[in-house]
């Protein structure tokens, strides 16, 4: 394990597509499946639209579930902890869900993290102030989107070949 | 001795097993599986087959011998192994006390196996016994992380998936050192969280 290099990619639109295509010639067959050093993370749009759903669901029934269950009488350190457990317990739900559909190895970090993030946000807001529904819900999705977006990026500096 | 414990872990979760990873997981795994298990060749032993999900991965034509602790997981293999083109035995055996003779396998074969084998590092020097001098191990393998939060995150759900199945947070690189190979690569499939571990046995 000397040297530490890089995947050779990029952000560009055509480094994305030209990954994509290497993707989908390695989904047709073995006689087709590209080179160790062509394959990189996952762009096809089957997974990458599953995953971004279980993230922003995620987000969204835990902010739903901590709004309903936090109000301003809750001391704020008790709300975000209480909303942490329940966006666990929520992302839990979302994983197994989703996880058959699209893998749960690779959904139960986002949404872990998304439940956690969102349910301690939407238990503090809750603990100060009256919430609404739809802005725990706005509040959750865009938390969802978020995450996903970041773990995205962090798989890319991640995916690294070790020789 | 085999691993009771183990075994009927295993057994039982033979009933939902497929449900819940033949689909997705499996689907999302596979061209990176198919390239993967590309690189058989001679005489390859397969730890953990599972109920052979993995089967309709491997190059045609290859001499495989697959072992698995699980009785119930390896029936559901059988129908896999039977549709696979060439040499393909399935046995029962515990990876910690293999019976096969030393050297007998060019190549040694695992699949999200030693997330789930009690004893990792005898489980490997087992392994490594059974190579011949050289001979190549290669794992597709989920282990966990060292980078925050995934570590923590890794951490605080594998009470739960312990008790189900695997362990979320093995150093199975450090473990592949520690039993006595040489590590020539290592392949980030997902994060740092799934990889393929490509070792050699010493000389």
């Amino acid at each position: 394990m000397a040297a530490r290099e890089h995947f050779p990619r990029s952000f560009t639109p055509f480094a994305m597509v030209a990954n994509r295509r290497s993707l989908y010639h390695g989904a047709e067959g073995a006689a087709s499946t590209p080179h160790l050093d062509e394959w990189t993370m996952e762009t096809r749009p089957y997974f990458i639209i599953g995953d971004v759903s279980c993230s922003v669901t995620v987000g969204v029934m835990s902010g739903i579930a901590v709004m309903a269950t936090v109000d301003m009488g809750w001391p704020m350190p008790a709300a975000m902890f209480a909303g942490m457990l329940f966006g666990m317990v929520v992302a839990a739900g979302g994983i197994i869900a989703f996880g058959l559909c699209f893998g749960m190895m690779e959904l139960h970090m986002p949404a872990m993290i998304t439940g956690m993030l969102t349910g301690m946000v939407v238990g503090m807001l809750a603990s100060t102030r009256a919430v609404a529904i739809e802005t725990a819900a706005i509040l959750g999705a865009a938390i969802g989107a978020t995450v996903y977006i970041a773990i995205w990026v962090a798989d890319a500096r991640l995916c690294v070949d070790r020789s | 001795m085999m691993d009771f414990y183990t075994q009927e872990k295993w057994d039982r979760a033979s009933s939902c097993f497929d449900l819940v990873q033949s689909f997705g997981a499996e689907r999302r795994w596979g061209p990176a599986k198919r390239e993967f298990f590309g690189a058989m060749q001679g005489k390859v032993l397969f730890v953990g087959v599972g109920t052979g999900l993995d089967i309709p991965s491997f190059p045609p034509d290859r001499e495989i011998v697959g072992i698995d602790i699980s009785a119930r997981m390896l029936a559901k293999a059988q129908l896999r192994a039977t549709a696979y083109h060439g040499r393909l035995e399935l046995r029962q055996l515990d990876v910690h006390e293999m019976g096969f003779a030393p050297g007998s396998f060019d190549q040694v074969y695992t699949s999200c196996t030693f997330c789930s084998v009690p004893d990792p590092v005898r489980g490997l020097q087992a392994l490594r016994g059974v190579l011949k001098p050289d001979g190549e191990l290669r794992m597709f393998e989920h282990t966990g992380s060292r980078y925050f939060p995934f570590n923590l995150l890794l951490h605080l759900m594998n009470p739960i998936a312990r008790f189900s199945g695997p362990e979320l947070t093995r150093d199975t690189e450090g473990n592949v050192a520690r039993a006595g190979f040489t590590i020539v690569r290592v392949r980030h499939v997902y994060l740092d969280v799934i990889k393929t571990i490509h070792a050699v046995a010493p000389v």
